[in-house]
């Protein structure tokens, strides 16, 4: 063969090889074998941002980071967790934070923890009581079973509503049709004329009418 | 000639940038596998006469690509993380600005973790802090990009960051003590408190890697943005002017090479400036190891390789791809020595061919750099070494360092004014589009071709298949 055929023999199979290369990425493209393989795998990103989004909204308002916005908490929380856990007292968590990283910080459940009874996923309170029980133990066998999490979470109808009477702006923000100025409304309405009685009691903040306020009604508690 | 027998390593770093773009599309295998084609590709369209024994070699090769490629798309799967609170010790490695907020790096027992604080907070580098707060994926700290845009999440993990951090609470234990970040955090407060503002903000980019912002608004307005960033040109130009004054030095290259990395540490060990260094570190063993003078083609692929082995997500690295395009083009357009119209060519080249990565990451380039670019480097060249040994009296507390200072400051001013008065003239602004990458690929697959002197028909076909396949890398 003259080397003017080899040479075009060449070129082809590097336009061959292209070519093969593109139909892979076309044939296979986001088919994978196994798994989830890259940061950008799994959900689409839209999905995942939706997901994350309502997480944030069940959640409260995110955290940020430095103390400037002073409707933002930017304290931790303190709680108290006692029963079967490693390390049981007064726990400093961030905000928002949930009862596997209260127990994270109190060093783990112990062996004797009842695990089936325990809503590790729970939404912690500021300044709550938390006590984990061991296997068997019911809430009439301790003295300390001031409040367990599995006890608080099914009979407990508030848990994740947001307390308007102490709910801080960004956490307002997160109800549906409530934008930053009608959270301010509602908590200057709540300075000047005191706390909100009944949750009818958020009619008077203008903004608010019977369509919205049947909108957040489930979503909200009125706490004296 | 054929890239086997003048730079094997362009064929194995073409098929590895190839895998690792493919890692978001395609699974390891696959991945590796279409590398291993890319790759093959090029070498078979580059090559015009192959050397003796190519078919023993080619298979080596091709497993050199694929095989890494593998490993690396494992290595690209970031860690799961699951949120968790943490509060501990944790050291600043890096911080910068970043929107509205600071941007910090902390090295933690929980790993290297980015926090965005607000300004106030006022971290330095180098300092222990006491840090509270949640650990979340990385991902979770921006909000979402589509194809194409700028990925801040892939940028902070060519940094080397692992996870994100939800910081609650910060407070300094230590000051910056005498590691290398603390030796920066004075340096820069020595040379934000002490210069005029022009030589401030250029020195400090060329000393320690930071962008002072007005400074950087310039450049970017006239298009020398990439002078703001350490790279081969400040190393290149700290090399030639150490070797000069070491020239009659018995073990010039042993001092000049610890000066360099010296210096390339001082600096924040950016991407380009790494790069840069393992080339000329390359430049100065290939003759004594190997007997004969390295390949520059050869030299800035095997630098850029083994930066993308040390930390594959550099592919994503504005900093590391701009740096290798560069000088990929500039070793191939100047090959066999510089001479004006090489030098002309090659500035014109690297403007095209960086053009389309330029676009995507600042949005628009100023028509202005095309121009701007031919005299900027002769300039700078000129300005930031004088700058820096006029800044030393002023340093170092002379009485009257203020008079050579203000001199500098002087000749930064006249080329802000012919810089804005370019600009004035040439005021059009290239948007970013796939066009426009896939011809600055195309761009960079002519030059690599005349530097490896495949032919006009070689290098034309080449050229097609990198406009056609450029996609492949955005």
């Amino acid at each position: 063969m003259d080397d003017r055929k080899k040479a075009v023999l060449f070129i082809s199979a590097g336009l061959l090889c292209f070519a093969v290369a593109w139909g892979l990425v076309r044939g296979f493209s986001g088919k994978w074998p196994w798994g989830a393989p890259t940061g950008v795998a799994g959900p689409s990103w839209s999905v995942r941002q939706a997901m994350r989004a309502t997480e944030e909204t069940e959640a409260g308002p995110p955290v940020s980071a430095g103390k400037t916005d002073p409707a933002v908490p930017a304290e931790n929380w303190i709680v108290y967790l006692t029963g079967e856990v490693q390390r049981p007292g007064i726990i400093e968590i961030p905000p928002n934070s949930r009862l596997f990283q209260a127990v994270e910080k109190a060093g783990g459940l112990t062996a004797r923890a009842d695990r089936d009874n325990v809503n590790l996923a729970a939404k912690l309170e500021d300044g709550g009581h938390i006590h984990i029980p061991a296997v068997g133990q019911t809430p009439e066998d301790g003295k300390n079973l001031l409040n367990t999490v599995s006890e608080r979470m099914s009979t407990n109808p508030s848990a994740g509503r947001i307390d308007v009477n102490r709910a801080t702006r960004a956490e307002l923000e997160s109800l549906p049709g409530v934008g930053p100025k009608l959270a301010q409304a509602i908590i200057d309405d709540r300075t000047a004329n005191g706390p909100f009685a009944r949750p009818e009691d958020l009619l008077r903040v203008k903004g608010i009418g019977p369509a919205k306020l049947e909108k957040i009604k489930e979503m909200i508690l009125v706490r004296p | 000639m054929s890239p086997l027998a003048s730079a094997p390593f362009l064929v194995i770093l073409s098929g590895w940038c190839a895998g690792i773009a493919l890692s978001t599309k395609l699974s390891p295998p696959a991945a590796s596998l279409a590398a291993s084609l890319f790759g093959a590709g090029f070498l078979l369209i580059s090559t015009k006469r192959w050397p003796p024994g190519w078919k023993r070699v080619l298979p080596v090769l091709l497993l050199t690509v694929s095989l890494p490629v593998f490993f690396m798309n494992l290595r690209l799967h970031p860690k799961t993380v699951r949120e968790e609170s943490w509060m501990g010790q944790a050291w600043i490695r890096t911080e910068r600005a970043w929107g509205s907020k600071r941007a910090v790096t902390l090295a933690s027992p929980k790993g290297r973790l980015l926090c965005l604080l607000e300004p106030e907070a006022r971290p330095l580098e180098g300092e222990r802090v006491q840090v509270s707060g949640t650990v979340v994926p990385l991902e979770s700290l921006f909000s979402v990009t589509s194809e194409g845009e700028f990925d801040p999440a892939r940028y902070w993990r060519a940094k080397g960051v692992e996870f994100g951090f939800r910081c609650s609470s910060v407070a300094a234990v230590d000051p910056p003590g005498n590691r290398k970040t603390g030796w920066r955090t004075r340096l820069r407060k020595k040379l934000l408190l002490s210069l005029s503002p022009l030589v401030r903000g250029h020195l400090l980019a060329a000393w320690t890697g930071e962008k002072d912002p007005e400074v950087a608004s310039m450049h970017r307005r006239w298009g020398t943005a990439h002078l703001l960033a350490v790279s081969g040109f400040h190393v290149g130009v700290l090399g030639a002017i150490l070797l000069w004054c070491l020239r009659r030095f018995r073990f010039k290259l042993l001092v000049c090479s610890s000066l360099l990395w010296g210096y390339v540490f001082l600096t924040g060990c950016a991407s380009s400036a790494c790069r840069a260094m393992g080339m000329i570190q390359l430049g100065f063993l290939g003759p004594v190891l190997a007997g004969r003078p390295s390949s520059p083609l050869n030299s800035v692929s095997v630098a850029g390789g083994i930066l993308l082995l040390i930390n594959p997500w550099l592919f994503w690295d504005i900093g590391w791809r701009l740096s290798v395009i560069s000088a990929l083009i500039l070793c191939s357009v100047v090959r066999g020595g510089v001479t004006p119209m090489r030098g002309l060519a090659a500035s014109l080249a690297i403007w095209m061919g960086t053009s389309g990565e330029a676009s995507a990451a600042f949005e628009t380039v100023p028509l202005a750099g095309l121009v701007l670019n031919l005299f900027a480097l002769p300039a700078f060249s000129f300005l930031l070494p004088v700058a820096s040994v006029a800044a030393i009296p002023v340093l170092a507390g002379f009485p009257g360092g203020w008079v050579p200072l203000w001199g500098m400051e002087g000749l930064f001013e006249a080329w802000a004014r012919f810089a804005d008065c370019t600009c004035m003239v040439v005021q059009w602004q290239i948007a970013s589009s796939p066009w426009l990458w896939n011809f600055s690929a195309a761009i960079v697959g002519g030059a690599v071709a005349y530097g490896l002197e495949t032919g006009v028909s070689n290098g034309l076909i080449l050229s097609l298949c990198a406009f056609f396949c450029g996609g492949v890398f955005r």
